[in-house]
């Protein structure tokens, strides 16, 4: 008896959705969970591995020598209710733990990707507070996101996060303005002392395929970052990516410039193939300024969810930055990394 | 407690007919025109109705529907464009895969419309910096295309979807031309003379 109840209950509470969800003309998304897991074995071919663990190249994530490594577990979840959503996203592991997600006071790690709130005032202007991916740069720390497995300098050393408020107006599909504060020092959970950085992006999109990110960090604490980030989808099978980004330190001298091309190619729905080209060069901050040259060459190969992504990469620096097979300083590194990227 | 079993094995039988009889179902409601493309079509004979009023009232259900009229349109004809988001199904939950655009075509005359739902072109969504999941610029393909992007699995389930969408949508629609307009009418207030005791 009971279970025919539940039955009936079960059924009756159905035919009720369904009712509310024809009548209504929109119907809310459901609650969605979303992620990714990765793994990777990397060696670079000077055989050198330091007592952490890691290699040559100092650009974040794939850092272990020689080593089957893992990335991280992501898991996220979000909800949008008529004009109000959520997203929270966590991770675990290496790459979205120690790698770039920092310690709070205590020494404790939240591992959050992103966890913010927003609102849409209007169809056209939507209110975000939280703590959230930043919208400077072309790379982002999940692998999902990037098509080469390793990272730029320009990723490095820019922020990854920023925790703030931010209104976003959105004039047509082909231009929108954010504007926000934030959290003083990037990276962080909470501010150092206040919440003093302007953040800013410009989205146009001049052409079919093709989006253009004009954005601007600034702050007392953090410094000052000018960033282009584009991507142009020339046709079904190439596309060309450019990063190109200004950052001066604060109080004194130092920072970086860069720029970095991404021409990518599908050589079938399964298969593309892409090069990363990218400049850095670190300004003079009283002991020199040096720069590097790294070419990155990554495949993405896909069966359904599942990403392997073969990759060489040859960095040349200026000044002997790295160190070869018998330990001794040199100008190059050079790398292979396969890895493995499930997003779910 | 036998029967129990029983019961339990009879209802997931029929939940798995029915399953398979609905996603069948939906994907064959798309028909091909003249072009090889992909529509929902439908004419539906109004008797006793007017042109003008088979008209105001289909431009009332874009209104109810948040469907804005392109502005194309000429007499007797609304031309709306929208999209709808499709998912893909996983065992835990389900998220967005894309989504299609589509042209939303009604055609009245004296005692007979017909609408069509057409111009299907599907847009992959991939996931941004923010966990939402977006469309990626300069991607897209007819709806009639999607078999060589994605399996037969894949492909299958979202040609499902958008049929069952479009079966959704119409029905919406032929219900809402079949109202008949509730006509307010005013209570009388009692009379009540107050300068008498």
């Amino acid at each position: 008896m009971k279970r025919k109840l539940l039955l009936l209950s079960f059924f009756a509470a159905a035919a009720t959705f369904t009712a509310k969800a024809q009548d209504a003309p929109k119907a809310d998304p459901p609650l969605v969970i979303f992620g990714s897991v990765d793994t990777y074995y990397k060696n670079d071919f000077s055989g050198f591995k330091s007592a952490s663990g890691s290699s040559n190249i100092p650009t974040s994530f794939a850092s272990e020598q020689n080593s089957i490594s893992i990335g991280m577990i992501d898991l996220g979840l979000k909800k949008k209710v008529g004009k109000a959503a959520f997203v929270g996203e966590m991770s675990f592991g290496p790459r979205g733990q120690a790698q770039s997600i920092p310690n709070g006071a205590s020494g404790d790690s939240y591992h959050i990707q992103n966890l913010y709130v927003s609102y849409d005032l209007s169809d056209k202007f939507t209110v975000t507070g939280g703590y959230m991916a930043t919208f400077v740069g072309y790379e982002v720390i999940s692998p999902v996101g990037n098509f080469n497995y390793s990272t730029s300098y320009l990723f490095t050393n820019g922020p990854f996060q920023n925790a703030g408020l931010k209104g976003t107006y959105t004039f047509s599909d082909k231009a929108s303005l954010m504007v926000g504060v934030f959290n003083d020092s990037w990276n962080n959970y909470s501010s150092t002392k206040d919440v003093s950085t302007l953040g800013a992006q410009l989205f146009l999109s001049p052409a079919k395929g093709w989006t253009a990110y004009i954005n601007l960090v600034s702050g007392k604490t953090s410094g000052t970052e000018i960033d282009l980030t584009t991507a142009y989808q020339i046709t079904d099978a190439f596309k060309l990516g450019l990063n190109a980004a200004d950052f001066n330190a604060p109080n004194g001298p130092g920072g970086f410039t860069g720029v970095a091309l991404y021409p990518q190619i599908a050589a079938s729905p399964a298969v593309s193939f892409g090069l990363r080209a990218e400049y850095f060069k670190w300004k003079d901050a009283g002991a020199g300024s040096t720069n590097v040259k790294a070419f990155t060459l990554t495949s993405n190969i896909k069966a359904g969810p599942l990403t392997v992504i073969p990759e060489l990469r040859l960095d040349k620096a200026k000044d002997q930055l790295f160190v070869n097979s018998s330990s001794m300083p040199t100008k190059s590194a050079s790398q292979f990394v396969l890895a493995a990227v499930y997003a779910f | 407690m036998a029967y129990l079993y029983y019961m339990k094995k009879i209802f997931l039988c029929i939940a798995c007919i029915l399953a398979i009889n609905t996603a069948r179902a939906q994907k064959d409601l798309l028909q091909s025109d003249e072009n090889n493309k992909y529509v929902y079509y439908q004419v539906v004979d109004k008797k006793d109705f007017t042109a003008d009023t088979l008209y105001n009232r289909a431009l009332a259900f874009m209104k109810s529907q948040e469907l804005k009229a392109s502005g194309k349109e000429s007499a007797g004809t609304i031309i709306a464009k929208d999209k709808t988001v499709l998912y893909t199904n996983s065992l835990v939950s389900k998220k967005e895969g894309g989504e299609v655009t589509y042209t939303f075509t009604i055609d009245v005359k004296d005692q007979k419309y017909r609408f069509k739902l057409g111009d299907f072109v599907f847009k992959p969504y991939k996931i941004n910096r923010y966990g939402n999941m977006v469309t990626q610029p300069g991607i897209e393909f007819p709806l009639e295309k999607i078999w060589t992007k994605y399996s037969e699995k894949d492909t299958d389930a979202y040609l499902d979807q958008v049929g069952a969408f479009c079966k959704t949508t119409a029905s919406r629609l032929i219900k809402y031309m079949d109202r008949v307009p509730v006509l307010r009418t005013v209570e009388p207030v009692k009379k009540v003379a107050t300068d008498k005791w």
